[in-house]
């Protein structure tokens, strides 16, 4: 394997999980995340010149990664509705909650499910993926105080779809 | 809502993330002890949050990541196969047309006809690369079907 192969690699093992959860999101669709994923991956390879090696990799990656995923679906012309058939990371807890938490798992995985794009992309990177402000604002090219307005209103959205599914607070307190 | 709770909604998502200083703590716990609507709101996204830190997606990620390295191996491996066929099918024909552009038995109109195409060939090329540099990346139009 050549040294480019070996790097390719690397960045893949260790961002591959993150940049196809993001495609997901945005394509819905898990064969077209995969090769979107590949493609990303390929575009990043050849800028690898742009990228500040002082700044984190993953909120560069995720930002071509978005990008191409928005050219991928002007180029097919479609525009996906909130009520159209998708396909979007199911959420689950833990063996060891199983069984309690099932109901609060769909509850949040429907709500999610019924958010902007706007919303989920947000609550993803934050509540999923882990990233910090500052990486999420590099991510999605806006100032770190629209992160946390709009995260406030993403959480609010959150909270009163899961409520409005018929989730109440107890379901969740049951497992704790 | 005072001004003090829209300044607690940044102080909340802060708290919630761990990324808030003592300060934006401090400030916004005072302001929690006289704000009930604020203090439920917070009771309700720290539960939220609580609730999704334990969630994990459920996707078998191993099989999805030998797939996406397989197809961006692949990917490179193609685009270098094309690169090297394409840098030896110019080399060939370059070389080739020299040749014959020098070879004094070929009929003097045949290697005018010959230098005529390969000048032609190397312009439309150019002006295709710069073309495309200078309009691709703009073009409003691109994502319609001509």
């Amino acid at each position: 394997m050549t040294t480019d192969a070996l790097a390719m690699t690397q960045l893949v093992q260790v961002h591959g999980q993150r940049a196809y959860l993001a495609a997901l999101c945005i394509l819905r669709n898990e064969e077209e995340a995969r090769d979107a994923a590949q493609e990303s991956f390929i575009l990043a390879f050849r800028n690898l010149h742009r990228y500040d090696r002082e700044r984190p990799f993953y909120p560069w990656l995720h930002r071509i990664v978005r990008n191409h995923c928005i050219d991928r679906l002007r180029k097919r012309r479609e525009v996906l509705d909130d009520t159209a058939s998708i396909t979007l990371p199911d959420w689950r807890f833990g063996p060891e909650e199983e069984v309690a938490s099932t109901q609060t798992a769909v509850a949040v995985n429907k709500a999610m499910a019924t958010l902007s794009d706007e919303y989920r992309e947000i609550l993803v990177l934050r509540h999923f993926q882990d990233l910090s402000y500052p990486e999420i604002a590099e991510a999605l090219e806006i100032p770190e105080g629209t992160v946390m307005s709009r995260l406030y209103r993403a959480r609010k959205a959150l909270r009163s779809a899961m409520l409005k599914g018929g989730w109440t607070r107890n379901d969740s307190e049951t497992m704790e | 809502m005072s001004s003090t709770c829209d300044q607690a909604k940044e102080w909340m998502m802060r708290v919630i993330d761990h990324q808030a200083s003592a300060e934006h703590r401090q400030a916004l716990d005072t302001h929690l002890q006289s704000c009930q609507s604020c203090a439920a709101e917070f009771a309700d996204f720290r539960h939220t949050k609580d609730v999704t830190d334990r969630m994990r997606s459920s996707m078998e990620f191993d099989a999805i990541l030998d797939a996406i390295e397989s197809g961006v191996l692949a990917r490179v491996q193609r685009s270098l196969a094309w690169l090297l066929s394409g840098a030896g099918l110019m080399l060939i024909v370059c070389w080739s047309l020299v040749d014959v552009l020098l070879d004094e038995s070929v009929p003097m109109a045949i290697r005018i006809g010959i230098s005529m195409l390969g000048t032609g060939s190397l312009l439309f090329i150019i002006e295709t690369v710069r073309w495309r540099r200078r309009t691709a990346p703009h073009d409003p139009y691109r994502s319609v079907i001509r």
